[in-house]
């Protein structure tokens, strides 16, 4: 019985059309659709959708890596996407068709860089509060947009994400929830593939001068972040 | 493990992510892998295997244990960049 078609990513730009594009999670051969005039990369689940292990998180990660060597634009879609059929898959993305298509536009030729942000929660500097006249000589309408973009930015990180700044794309950036510990920011960075080694040496350079906070580096990543809407 | 069915069917926490495992490596890369993963990335309509807010959360404790496992084994966690 099959368990519905798994979705790994939308492409577009496809270089090596009728190429072989491996398997996936359940080691089901994936296929390229092309649903509401989209292209898609799917595989029939041989039976019911696999949980969310690390191994099966890994497991369509890869899927997702290796379709970057074979399509200029690679916008990965979440794990559990799920879908009855090739029609199923049509209609439910129909009304974000557009979204979709500029999103796939972002994220051409170019891959993620991610840095996490991590200190002890008194060193961000205190926020005007609301209802604390403080220093700031700003009335309370200011101070709310001082906090809207303080938590939009990173101002914590501001020397290092400029200097970063000739090599990003797009970025989006995302404050935890409470009780994440000493993590203060996430920053995605969407940078043109190939471009992770110079992005990485440049933030273990300057990663000292943030001191007594800490920046952590991954990727480069296909562009997770950058699948929705931009903010 | 068996599979997720509807959104309330959750799996344990401690299955998903091996919390001894996780405090022994101080493992950053299963932090990184559910936020991009399982918490990013192009979502169709219709049902997901889990809600945002449960995803929420596992990202949320798995934060704060990265954070005490690097306090308490005293060293950082495993070199970044690498993706898994």
């Amino acid at each position: 019985m099959s368990g519905g078609l798994w979705l790994y990513a939308f492409v577009d730009d496809v270089v090596l059309v009728g190429h072989d594009l491996g398997l996936g999670l359940a080691g089901e051969p994936l296929r390229l659709v092309a649903p509401a005039g989209l292209r898609a990369v799917v595989g029939a689940l041989p039976g019911a959708p696999p949980a969310p292990t690390p191994a099966a998180l890994r497991e369509h990660d890869a899927a997702v890596r290796r379709l970057e060597g074979l399509a200029g634009a690679v916008l990965p879609a979440r794990f559990g996407q799920v879908a009855a059929d090739e029609a199923a898959l049509a209609e439910r993305i129909g009304p974000r068709v557009d979204a979709l298509r500029r999103a796939l536009d972002l994220v051409r030729g170019r891959e993620q860089m991610t840095l996490r942000l991590f200190g002890p929660l008194e060193a961000t500097g205190a926020l005007p509060a609301a209802d604390d006249p403080g220093d700031t000589g700003l009335g309370p309408g200011a101070r709310y947009l001082a906090r809207r973009r303080a938590a939009l930015g990173v101002p914590e990180a501001a020397g290092l994400l400029e200097a970063l700044g000739a090599r990003v794309r797009a970025t989006r950036v995302e404050r935890p929830a409470a009780g994440a510990g000493e993590l203060l920011a996430s920053v995605y960075h969407l940078v043109d593939r190939g471009a992770a080694d110079g992005y990485r040496a440049q933030v273990e350079a300057l990663a000292p001068g943030l001191a007594p906070r800490r920046v952590r580096v991954s990727g480069p990543w296909p562009a997770y972040a950058f699948a929705g809407e931009a903010p | 493990m068996s599979a997720v069915g509807p959104p309330g069917d959750l799996p344990d926490f401690d299955e998903v992510v091996g919390r001894d495992a996780l405090l022994e490596r101080a493992d950053t890369s299963l932090l990184e892998l559910v936020d991009h993963v399982l918490d990013k990335g192009a979502v169709i309509e219709g049902e997901l295997l889990l809600g945002l807010a449960d995803v929420d959360l596992i990202y949320v404790r798995l934060s704060a244990l990265v954070c005490a496992a690097e306090r308490v084994l005293d060293r950082p966690s495993r070199p970044p960049g690498d993706a898994p």
